[in-house]
């Protein structure tokens, strides 16, 4: 059996109309993975008593464990224990294991965007009878966003990478799409090869748009 | 006016400030001198409470704190009673020369942006430096960003200011620039000045009365001509015997 071209190539629209579940799953995860781990970093940042201890244990352990195993854990191991997540479907568990790893990570480097900020810059922000609420607002952040702003891009892009694991909880995406094609005719080559192609340039063209964007409004301090 | 009543301030196991008092009066201007490392720079960050100490009484203009019993809200209260120059200007990098100015009328005041920008303008007129007014702190020289620090710090309104060696980490042609805006503001503005530095000929000519600060005490306090021409403490002495030297290399 060799290679099929025209195989491949009639059977990547196929595959590219799941493209549309797959950016759909890395955006929702992106959009509550920005909240949830701005919200930790500033338990963080802020040494905020009994919250900065169990942020902690989440980061060390969604760090210290892998992405896939973390998934299955909440779509087969959870419903077992816990009835209520019985009704969550695949796409979901995947919104869920997918933004709880990606915080884990991206709350690091929110952490290090905020300590770029000078320390006397900070203390000037005080010193000029500002709370701590409008220094973060008015001096850290605005800062820290464009320091912030590469690193968050590139990890957007891994996550739809990573993304593709969620066709093991059934969810019906890029990836899930080019197995079962390539299952039921045998050509695994032609359409692994598709999916190849397809992520690459989903992510060229993303981190394209991103340098623009990086050159036009970040980089003007 | 400044108050600072048996102040303490530990950094772990070392002891810097062992007991400060201090009064400065309104309109008063004192220079703090002293060796390196003795708490100068730490009991000014006291006084804006930059640092916490662990006891001792802070008054700036009228409101008091007491190191051992306070809420958050006085310690606010208590910063906008003064404003605090730093040796490395400290400017928000991302904002411009006027906006740096104007952020604390806007943000900690709540004065409207037409008011706040119009007092900016009239400041950065006065110090000479209107044509920046657009500039990033980076684009400009570090006597000017010191001149803008000083600015922002008259736009607060606080009759207090605290300068902490403001003309330290200036190349020396351009210290002079800032210590005449300093002098300036001494003489033209009734405000009270707390200044930290090692300009022993500025110190001598500006202030009202010079304290120095030695191992985390206030070793001697005088008019300028007693501290420098008649010191009466052995460590005021050796302190000064060492810029006298330093003054004829
Ligand atoms: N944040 C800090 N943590 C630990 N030690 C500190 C801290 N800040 C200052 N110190 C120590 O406290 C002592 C007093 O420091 P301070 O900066 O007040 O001295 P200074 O009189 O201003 O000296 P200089 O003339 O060099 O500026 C020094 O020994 C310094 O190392
Ligand atoms: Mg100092």
């Amino acid at each position: 059996m060799g290679f099929d071209f025209s195989y491949a190539v009639k059977h990547f629209l196929n595959v590219v109309q799941y493209a549309g579940t797959t950016m759909r799953m890395a955006l929702l995860t992106m959009a509550i993975t920005l909240v949830l781990a701005f919200a930790i970093t500033l338990v963080r940042y802020y040494h905020v008593k009994v919250a900065e201890t169990i942020v902690n244990i989440y980061i060390d352990v969604f760090r210290g464990t892998p992405l896939l195993v973390q998934l299955f854990f909440i779509y087969f191991g959870l419903p077992q224990i816990i009835p209520g997540f019985r009704e969550m479907t695949g796409f979901q568990a995947a919104i869920i294991g997918l933004t709880l790893n990606t915080a884990a990570y991206m709350t690091e480097d929110m952490r290090s965007a905020l300590e770029s900020v000078p320390i006397g810059q900070i203390e000037s922000g005080l010193s000029i009878g500002m709370t701590d609420l409008q220094v973060m607002r008015h001096v850290i952040l605005p800062q820290a966003v464009k320091v912030a702003f590469p690193v968050l891009g590139n990890e957007f892009i891994a996550l739809i990478k990573n993304s593709s694991l969620a066709f093991s909880l059934g969810v019906r995406e890029i990836m899930a799409e080019s197995a079962l094609l390539g299952t039921s005719s045998g050509r695994f080559f032609e359409m692994y090869l598709d999916a190849f192609i397809l992520y690459f340039i989903i992510c060229k063209i993303l981190s394209m748009i991103l340098k623009y964007v990086e050159k036009r409004h970040v980089k003007q301090v | 006016m400044i108050h600072i009543e048996n102040l303490h301030k530990k950094f772990g196991e070392l002891e810097v400030l062992k007991g400060v008092d201090l009064d400065v009066q309104n309109g008063e201007v004192v220079s703090i001198v002293g060796p390196s490392g003795t708490g100068k720079s730490t009991l000014l960050r006291c006084i804006n409470y930059l640092e916490r100490p662990e006891k001792g009484i802070i008054d700036v203009d009228g409101f008091r704190i007491d190191a051992e019993h306070h809420s958050r809200k006085d310690v606010y209260t208590l910063r906008k009673q003064s404003s605090m120059i730093f040796q490395n200007f400290n400017l928000i990098s991302n904002k411009t020369v006027l906006e740096n100015i104007m952020l604390s009328p806007v943000v900690v005041q709540k004065k409207s942006k037409e008011e706040a920008r119009a007092a900016a303008e009239e400041i950065l007129h006065k110090i000479g430096l209107s044509d920046k007014i657009n500039a990033k702190p980076s684009t400009l020289s570090g006597g000017q960003q010191q001149r803008v620090a000083i600015a922002r710090a008259i736009a607060i309104g606080a009759n207090v200011m605290l300068f902490d060696e403001p003309t330290s980490a200036l190349d020396p042609s351009l210290v002079g620039e800032v210590l005449n805006l300093i002098r300036d503001l001494a003489q033209t503005h009734q405000r009270t000045m707390l200044i930290v530095t090692h300009e022993m000929q500025f110190a001598h000519t500006i202030s009202d009365r010079i304290v120095y600060m030695d191992a985390g005490v206030i070793v001697e306090q005088g008019s300028p001509d007693e501290f420098f021409n008649h010191p009466k403490e052995e460590k005021t002495k050796q302190f000064l015997k060492f810029y006298h030297l330093k003054d004829k290399e």
